[in-house]
């Protein structure tokens, strides 16, 4: 579905990514991990063509990727909610694409629900916690129904059960209706239990990638296996 | 000041045309000056090309520029002497003023753009195009996240232009009934020994940037 190939990305005289090939297929999730400053963050830009890399291509089904397309929505790491309320936030992806009012209002009630935002409906969202605003986010990038969704330290924000709630909800919708995840994550255990394949990313290198289960039980590379247990 | 309030409740009908006037005349630079800064302060806030940074220089110093300087610039360009004479002659007509009020705005305009922008204008745009929105959409929804701080631009604008005497005093010439405007009225008035007609326009003038102020404070704070 998506496919990265040799892609470089450098500010200044400094390597952020170097020389990455990787192939995302259809209804799979993917996580993401890797040290501070690995390049991550740099990596989603990269793959969304938010950002032009200094090398390399992106291709979304045999079509070369210059521009964001509204297939592909995201959550970044540091979520910017726009300035009304909490209804206005989840409906701005479904008014642009010109959905029926009947079809917005159903999939705003829906979302509502999903992420227990029922009661801030008709909040302006400066008034939301961290955890409110990463729920807000989160139901905003969904809500579209993307092929892609790209999350950056989705759960950050959350507290154990709304991380639960959130790794439930995104298992359940890649399984409905076959929508591809690449979710970014500083949590290991959240990796394990959510991502069908993990990518290992270290100063800009992907060092391994693997079915999730292989790659924490037999990490091929001596990377991978200190930042598994702990030691980088 | 009895007399002075008189004159105000009264209905005074030259009180009124200078108000009228004042008014006409700044919001009309103002708008101008809304319509052509805030397009160019996105632009520079957004952009980074060669030769920017001595664009923003110029920039700051135009902002603080002294408006009777202003005003003299305008009077020489407008000139019987200067350049454009020949074809339109608006030296001492209200249109001038706007002219040279205009002048004073833009930059001022144009510079608050360009800090509102760079606080955010990154974010909401990678938001905006990460849910979708084509390059158009997202720069509506960044005008629209700045709305606050664009107002204030206007606002902070009209300020500097309405209660500015130099310029519109060289470029209008305050003539009674025509170009004359409240600040260059209160100094004719008080010259005249008039105190309580300019003790009455200053009042209206410290009326007007109350009204003005409240109204984006009520606007800014309204939920
Ligand atoms: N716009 C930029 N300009 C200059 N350097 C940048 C920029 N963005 C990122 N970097 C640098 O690139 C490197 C990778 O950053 P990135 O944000 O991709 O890391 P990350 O893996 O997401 O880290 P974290 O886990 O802390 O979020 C860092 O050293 C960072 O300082
Ligand atoms: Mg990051």
């Amino acid at each position: 579905m998506l496919e990265i190939k040799d892609i470089s990305q450098c500010y200044g005289p400094h390597w952020v990514l170097k020389e990455i090939n990787f192939t995302f297929e259809e209804g799979r999730i993917y996580g993401i991990i890797g040290p501070n400053g690995a390049g991550k963050s740099t990596l989603l830009r990269v793959l969304t063509a938010m950002e032009k890399p200094r090398a390399g291509e992106i291709w979304w089904e045999k079509k070369l990727l210059t521009q964001p397309i509204p297939e592909i929505t995201c959550m970044w790491q540091k979520p910017y909610l726009f300035q009304t309320t909490v209804k206005e936030n989840l409906l701005y992806g479904l008014k642009i694409r010109k959905w029926p009012q009947r079809e917005q209002n159903e999939r705003l009630e829906y979302l509502l629900d999903k992420f227990r935002l029922r009661e801030y409906k008709h909040k302006y969202t400066e008034a939301l916690s961290g955890g409110e605003g990463a729920r807000v986010a989160l139901a905003r990038a969904i809500a579209p129904r993307p092929r892609l969704l790209v999350l950056d330290e989705p759960a950050a924000n959350l507290d154990p059960g709304h991380t639960g709630l959130l790794e439930n909800i995104l298992k359940e919708i890649c399984r409905a209706e076959g929508m591809a995840a690449i979710v970014v994550t500083h949590d290991m255990f959240q990796a394990k239990r959510l991502a069908d394949i993990t990518l290992f990313l270290s100063e800009g290198r992907l060092i391994e990638a693997g079915t999730t289960d292989l790659l924490f039980t037999q990490p091929q590379s001596e990377k991978t296996r200190k930042f598994i247990s702990g030691e980088i | 000041m009895y007399k002075a309030l008189e004159l105000i409740f009264s209905g005074d009908r030259e009180l009124y045309q200078i108000i009228g006037r004042s008014l006409y005349i700044s919001i009309t630079a103002v708008v101008l000056a809304g319509i052509f800064g805030i397009p160019v302060g996105l632009f520079l806030g957004l952009r980074n090309f060669r030769g920017k940074s001595i664009i923003l220089k110029t920039l700051y110093v135009a902002m603080g520029l002294p408006p009777v300087f202003v005003g003299l610039l305008v009077f020489l360009f407008l000139s019987r002497s200067g350049p454009i004479a020949p074809y339109f002659y608006i030296l001492f007509t209200p249109l001038a003023m706007i002219l040279a009020q205009f002048i004073l705005a833009f930059p001022i305009v144009v510079g608050l753009t360009i800090s509102a922008v760079a606080g955010k204008a990154e974010m909401v745009l990678m938001t905006a195009r990460g849910l979708g929105a084509s390059s158009r959409q997202a720069l509506l929804t960044l005008v629209r996240e700045l709305k606050v701080a664009l107002v204030t631009a206007l606002v902070t604008a009209f300020g500097r232009v309405i209660a500015e005497v130099g310029a519109v005093m060289l470029v209008g010439g305050d003539i009674k009934g025509y170009t004359q405007v409240l600040t260059t009225a209160i100094v004719l008035e008080t010259r005249r020994g008039n105190f309580s007609l300019a003790i009455a326009l200053g009042l209206v003038l410290l009326l007007l940037s109350f009204i003005v102020n409240s109204l984006l404070y009520a606007w800014q704070y309204r939920r």
